[in-house]
């Protein structure tokens, strides 16, 4: 259980992550506002539509038809999106991957496979502002 | 002159002025015979026989006067007639004697030889002549002949005497004659020998002027032409060529430049070929890394995502996320959870190889790592891995540990290696992990009380999909995990080596720059 519950989007196109994600955040993290997004069509009206609006953001960087990179980009236009972490959670870690995440502005970088016993504490860290870029565990 | 070489036309200038010299000294040689040789006939000749011409003038008129004398002191019965007489007979001598010179001087004149035979004989007749009158007088007078007698023949000695002089006179304007014309010869001789060594000092001055502007053109003009396509060449025109103007040196040096120029074109022509195939063919390489890279990041990715399912939805069900599950159970589902990390291992190792191997591994290089988290992170991991064994893991971390710059996760990945490698085999004792800086290195050495490594295994430790027997016996590790921590350490610009002895444990050290200049960071 984390101390705070931030109201989190998570966008990702691969069905298992989906309900991989979705049974920890909401079954084990018991998290009152989860929005599991499984493409980027109409992201914006989706992202406008939303109430309350997301403290933490995932996204999965290989979504159709606007990447991680992009959806990033569409995010930070918003006034309450400038500060909230958005983290990527994402099975291309390679190096070089990993250096275009750091380089377009995301919070950190969680890698597939998740970690389920150390995956809360990094996302309370993340909200505590830190910048994580874990690889290897 | 165009066709000859430098040396032809030096030699020949050089000839021609000898030359030059040889005529003017010949010239001034025979000028200089000819006033020689007419002093010579002047003093030899010409004197001597003026000398004797007047000589037997004299000679003559005193042979007339020493009979006129006899004859009066015959007439007056003086005794002093015989010593007149005596006097005739003595200067009719000397006479015979100064001809005689005459003739002989005479003859070694070189004009008209014949003419001057003539004036001899002319003197000689005219002398006989006036001594035949002189004889008959005196053997009438001898003979006591009558006076009147005498005196008749005495009229005849007067025209005689006259005739003799003249011969004599003549001789003598022939010798002036001819001394005038061997000095109008000498004049013209030395005039003209004066006037042609004029002309030719003129000549050889003009030559030498004429030398002097066709050398400095030959040697001046090609100079300065050569040294204009020489500079081009320095200057990287390649296209420059020389002209040959002459078949001389210079048109040979020409030749000699424009095919040095034509080999410099043609070997600038093959490098850049060179360059541009080389060029392409790093193009290629970098190509051919590009799609191995792109392979390795979409491979990655591919087998993540599904042992993510496999590895977090057997969690799930074994935590009891979704039901009650029994020990035995949880016992199979954390075996599956075990192999599916097991299997993550491998493909990390397999990925992080194929990397190396085909030049792709990129370090995300950053400045001030902290060293001393990144060991503590590692011993962390040894600890667990340690839980079950009796064996102490000890650190000795120099405090003043300096931040280094390098790859955050590939430094953490060696030191893990060789952390969870002590670990693995060591089954009792202890593993210390020392840090320490060494000049411009930071050193990091793990010891344990291992079971050691033989001599000839220890090469193996760092081949890939190699293993030693413990290792194979260990039955855990893909044999990577060590050649790619020596291969993370090298591509920071360090080493990974190891000292052990069988039986007695192991120490791997990794030596990492601090500072390497080689390494840029990402986010400068």
């Amino acid at each position: 259980m984390m101390n705070f519950q931030p109201a989190v989007l998570y966008v990702e196109d691969d069905l298992q992550s989906r309900r991989l994600m979705s049974m920890l955040l909401k079954g084990r993290l018991k998290l009152p506002h989860v929005t599991i997004l499984e493409d980027s069509e109409n992201f914006l009206e989706h992202v406008e539509a939303l109430d309350p609006k997301p403290e933490l953001v995932l996204l999965d960087i290989h979504v159709k038809p606007y990447s991680g990179f992009e959806m990033l980009a569409m995010l930070r236009e918003f006034e309450w999106a400038q500060h909230i972490p958005i983290v990527a959670l994402t099975a291309s870690v390679m190096n070089e991957e990993v250096q275009q995440l750091r380089r377009a502005g995301f919070n950190g970088c969680l890698a597939k496979p998740i970690d389920l016993d150390t995956f809360p504490d990094m996302l309370e860290r993340i909200l505590d502002g830190e910048f994580i870029w874990r690889i290897i565990d | 002159m165009k066709n000859l070489s430098l040396r032809h036309k030096l030699a020949l200038s050089y000839a021609a002025a000898i030359t030059l010299v040889i005529i003017v000294f010949a010239v001034a040689f025979i000028a200089l015979q000819n006033v020689q040789a007419y002093f010579s006939r002047l003093s030899s000749v010409s004197i001597p026989l003026v000398e004797d011409l007047d000589e037997i003038k004299f000679v003559g008129a005193r042979v007339i006067s020493s009979t006129n004398e006899y004859l009066l002191d015959v007439t007056l019965g003086l005794e002093e007639a015989d010593e007149k007489l005596e006097q005739v007979v003595e200067s009719r001598e000397q006479y015979n004697q100064t001809l005689d010179s005459i003739r002989s001087l005479m003859t070694l004149n070189i004009h008209d030889a014949t003419d001057d035979g003539g004036l001899v004989v002319s003197i000689e007749n005219a002398g006989q002549k006036l001594f035949d009158i002189v004889d008959e007088i005196l053997v009438m007078a001898e003979n006591g002949a009558p006076t009147d007698d005498i005196a008749e023949l005495r009229e005849k000695l007067e025209p005689a005497e006259i005739e003799f002089l003249a011969a004599v006179e003549a001789a003598l304007n022939e010798e002036n004659d001819e001394l005038s014309s061997s000095s109008a010869d000498v004049e013209w001789v030395v005039t003209t020998a004066t006037s042609t060594l004029a002309v030719l000092i003129v000549i050889g001055a003009a030559l030498t002027v004429l030398g002097v502007v066709y050398f400095s053109r030959s040697f001046l003009l090609p100079l300065s032409h050569l040294h204009k396509v020489a500079i081009g060449l320095k200057d990287g025109d390649l296209k420059v060529r020389g002209e040959a103007v002459s078949n001389d040196e210079f048109g040979q040096l020409a030749l000699a430049l424009n095919s040095m120029a034509e080999q410099l074109e043609m070997q600038m022509a093959i490098l850049e070929d060179q360059l541009l195939e080389t060029e392409e063919a790093r193009a290629e390489a970098v190509r051919s890394d590009q799609v191995k890279s792109a392979f390795l990041a979409s491979m990655s990715h591919e087998l993540r995502t599904p042992l993510n399912a496999v590895i977090n939805f057997t969690r799930f069900v074994m935590d009891g996320d979704t039901g009650p599950v029994n020990e035995e159970q949880v016992e199979l589902l954390s075996q599956v959870v075990m192999s599916a990390k097991h299997l993550l291992n491998l493909i990390n190792d397999v990925l992080d190889m194929s990397k190396i191997e085909a030049g792709a591994l990129n370090l995300f290089i950053e400045d001030d790592i902290n060293l001393n988290a990144l060991l503590k992170n590692a011993v962390g991991t040894g600890q667990a891995l340690l839980a079950d064994k009796s064996v102490s893991l000890s650190t000795e971390i120099d405090d003043e540990l300096p931040l280094i710059r390098g790859d955050r996760q590939r430094i953490l990945q060696i030191i893990l290696n060789i952390v969870s490698n002590a670990c693995k085999f060591t089954e009792q004792g202890e593993i210390k992990v020392i840090a320490r800086r060494d000049k411009d290195e930071i050193v990091v050495v793990v010891d344990d009380t291992g079971p050691g490594i033989k001599l000839e295994d220890q090469a193996m430790v760092f081949e890939a999909f190699k293993q030693t027997q413990t290792g194979l016996r260990q039955g855990s590790g893909t044999g990577l995990g060590m050649p790619i921590a020596r291969s993370l350490a090298e591509a920071h610009g360090g080493r990974l080596w190891l000292e052990s002895e069988y039986g007695n444990g192991t120490k791997f050290y990794v030596a990492l720059p601090i500072q390497s200049e080689s390494l840029v960071p990402v986010m400068a």
